[in-house]
């Protein structure tokens, strides 16, 4: 079979799998809509949030960041992962025992204030909406490639499918399906890590392979791919080029951001107790975990494999996967110095004479992932497998930020904000019908997707950390916090984040280097020092302004507690 | 600063005499910005401290032994993470892990960090449960 037949086979039976699996669990109560009913067993919630959070990013994107840029693509292992601890620290167990149905409305009852609703409200949907255009993207770059039907064609298909899933069965059908679509994306992540570390260093397991002997060269992997990095003019690839202070603020920002992101935090709403919230962030790190340690190694295969089947090698010889991926625009060649061979070298190159050399290939990392197979020559069904892999966490991080979207529309802006006698039918329906809406216009941006898809991901982490993580945590530890100083600290960390990644990427992007920066921080790390201002500035400001009602302070009192968790509920303002 | 000089024996009292355990001033004052401000001005609250049965004395004790424990699990988390494969990567680079080909900083931000983050958070829900029970504030059933 080709490797398109295999495709269309895999991930036509992975999408038949999501849509048996959403009939058999549909929502018929704004419960089951916005929090599965709080009936989920910690570990099937594990399994969905890590789907949930697993996004076309971290399958496809990752390992080929980490492969171009080494150790600084340690900033997204560490940071992407590091996040959990502070969930299951700091977060999660005592969100679920104050048992609202999302985000906005934790910061709006526990700050006694519809501004702090309507601020937070206003952060998920942006944040949510940045983070779904991404999602399209990965969806569609799948569809063009493996199936080869036109992105936008694809990115329908896939729109029905989380349409059809995320409006029918909301949070419950969302839930269940994403089990399943983890089943696939780690399935799919592993069978080609294990096929390429047996080839390379003849251990089956990729992360232990990539700390194993290179059978072609008889030296350790590393030292090999260091060595050849050094050959081509690359900075060595265990060693970083970015400053120590930038790889600091830019891992925080990540690890915040992640802790603060609506749609992993809203994940934990949904098991019946606070014991349950807790084990939940084990399981779910623990499944994240198998993707993330592997991802690092397959970057190194993916990374040495290049090097060895490009370099110096004739153009006119290249595999058929080179000129599949060089008509999607996503690999170009030029040959500067006309001698029909490739030269793929980093900045330092020079040769014999010390003159120095122009690299002539330009390879977009986000294919490094989904072509791996096909440069290591592995069997048609894992390229199918890949490319289902790729749709899952793409669909499944899509639903989950469509249902934050959906729940801030219908449960914080109408039935908590401007229309608060709405009954629960008609509030069911409005979640349905801003799902259904947010869909399309997910859908818009995934075929016209805005040129700066990648500048903004730094704008919802940096958000999440500058607005939800600082305003929550001080929400749970200081008793003393009150309405004034969480406004104005969110307002305070949102304006410095977003004025600095604005000012950076779109204002003045000639100026985005180290030596503008404030203290060397680049505009992915900035969310650090937004946390940090919000910080400053709630609890300056707190001390200065009347402390908190009394019933603020005994909710506070009881949410510290487990015991008492009942399901999720309204509580009463 | 001015107010909390004024505020100081106002805090201590109602801190020692609801909190059994709680003798030192400063004990009452390391629960992060809970400073004395928040116990002075809700005098009463104290009374239903422990939740819903508001029967529980010691959920000071609780809520210090938890910080406790938040501040250990931290300071691993920031040592493996930050420290580790961050600021002292260089140094930690220079020593290899025995029979293989990592570096032990490049080791730590890329595969080691992430197994420990694993291991805190088992080890927190197991001396969190534990507390619960101890405490009687666990929430019972299976």
């Amino acid at each position: 079979m080709t490797v398109q037949a295999w495709t269309f086979v895999l991930v036509g039976l992975s999408f038949a799998l999501y849509i048996g699996v959403a009939i058999a669990t549909r929502a018929n109560s704004t419960k089951e809509f916005y929090v599965a009913g709080s009936g989920v067993s910690p570990l099937a919630n594990g399994m969905a949030t890590a789907a949930d959070w697993m996004s076309a990013a971290s399958f496809i994107s990752m390992a080929g960041l980490i492969a171009f840029r080494g150790y600084d693509g340690s900033v997204y292992l560490m940071g992407w992962t590091g996040g959990y601890v502070l969930l299951a620290l700091l977060l999660a167990p005592y969100l679920r025992k104050f048992g609202a149905y999302t985000v906005p409305d934790f910061v709006g009852d526990r700050y006694y204030s519809q501004t702090a609703r309507i601020v937070a409200v206003v952060c998920a949907i942006f944040v949510s909406f940045t983070y779904v255009a991404g999602q399209m993207r990965g969806v569609g770059i799948v569809f063009g490639r493996f199936l080869e039907v036109p992105v936008e064609i694809g990115v329908v298909i896939g729109m029905g499918i989380v349409f059809f899933y995320a409006v029918l069965g909301g949070m419950k059908g969302i839930t269940y399906t994403q089990v399943a679509q983890y089943c696939v994306l780690i399935f799919a992540y592993l069978v080609p890590a294990i096929f390429l570390s047996l080839m390379i260093t003849g251990n089956p397991i990729p992360q232990l392979g990539l700390g194993g002997v290179d059978l072609e060269s008889g030296t350790f992997l590393l030292d090999r791919l260091n060595g050849l990095h050094e050959e081509l003019g690359f900075a060595a690839y265990t060693s970083g080029t970015k400053s120590t202070i930038d790889v600091f603020f830019i891992t925080a920002a990540l690890m915040v951001g992640t802790a603060g992101l609506p749609h992993v935090i809203i994940r934990f709403y949904t098991v019946p107790k606070v014991r349950d919230a807790r084990i939940s962030v084990g399981w779910a790190l623990m499944f994240i975990a198998l993707l993330y340690t592997a991802a690092p190694a397959v970057a190194v295969f993916a990374r040495t494999n290049l090097l060895n089947t490009v370099s110096e090698q004739p153009y006119a010889e290249m595999p058929e996967w080179f000129t599949k991926w060089e008509s999607t625009g996503l690999i170009s060649f030029e040959d500067h110095n006309g001698d029909g061979l490739i030269q793929f070298v980093g900045p330092d190159a020079r040769d014999a004479t010390g003159a120095s050399i122009a690299n002539e290939l330009t390879i977009d990392q986000d294919i490094m992932v989904l072509a791996n197979p096909e440069i290591a020559g592995l069997p048609n069904w894992v390229i199918g497998l890949v490319a289902a892999g790729g749709l899952a966490a793409a669909l499944s991080t899509a639903a989950g930020l469509l249902l934050v979207v959906s729940s801030a529309v219908s449960h914080d802006l109408l039935k908590r904000g401007f229309k608060q006698d709405i009954s629960e039918r008609g509030e069911l329906i409005a979640a349905r019908v801003s799902a259904g809406v947010a869909v399309v216009i997910a859908g818009y941006l995934g075929i016209n997707p805005p040129g700066f898809v990648a500048e903004v991901v730094a704008f919802a982490f940096g958000l999440a950390a500058a607005s939800f993580f600082p305003a929550i945590i001080l929400g749970i530890f200081s008793k003393r916090m009150n309405r004034e100083g969480a406004v104005l600290g969110m307002i305070s960390g949102i304006t410095l984040t977003a004025g600095y990644i604005v000012y950076f990427k779109f204002i003045n992007p000639a100026a985005n280097t180290a030596e503008y920066w404030w203290f060397g921080i680049s505009p992915e790390g900035i969310g650090t020092l937004g946390m940090l201002v919000n910080l400053a500035v709630a609890v300056t400001v707190s001390r200065f302004t009347p402390p908190p009602p009394k019933e603020i302070v005994q909710m506070v009192e009881m949410i510290r507690v487990p015991r008492g968790a009942g399901e999720a509920h309204e509580i009463s303002a | 600063m001015g107010s909390d000089v004024a505020r100081s024996p106002s805090v201590a009292q109602p801190c020692t005499a609801i909190q059994a355990s709680c003798t030192l001033h400063d004990g009452c004052e390391e629960s992060q910005d809970d400073g004395g401000a928040t116990v002075t001005d809700t005098p009463e609250t104290p009374a239903t401290v422990g939740g819903p049965d508001g029967k529980n004395p010691r959920a000071g004790d609780y809520w210090r032994k938890n910080l406790q424990y938040l501040g250990i699990l931290l300071a691993v988390w920031f040592a493996v993470s930050y420290g580790a494969g961050i600021l002292f990567v260089e140094q930690l680079n220079r020593i290899r892990i025995p029979g293989t080909g990592f570096p032990l900083g490049f080791w730590f931000a890329q595969q080691g960090s992430i197994y420990a983050f694993m291991v805190l958070i088992f080890v927190y829900v197991f001396l969190m449960n534990r507390l619960d029970r101890e405490f009687d504030v666990d929430e019972g059933g299976e």
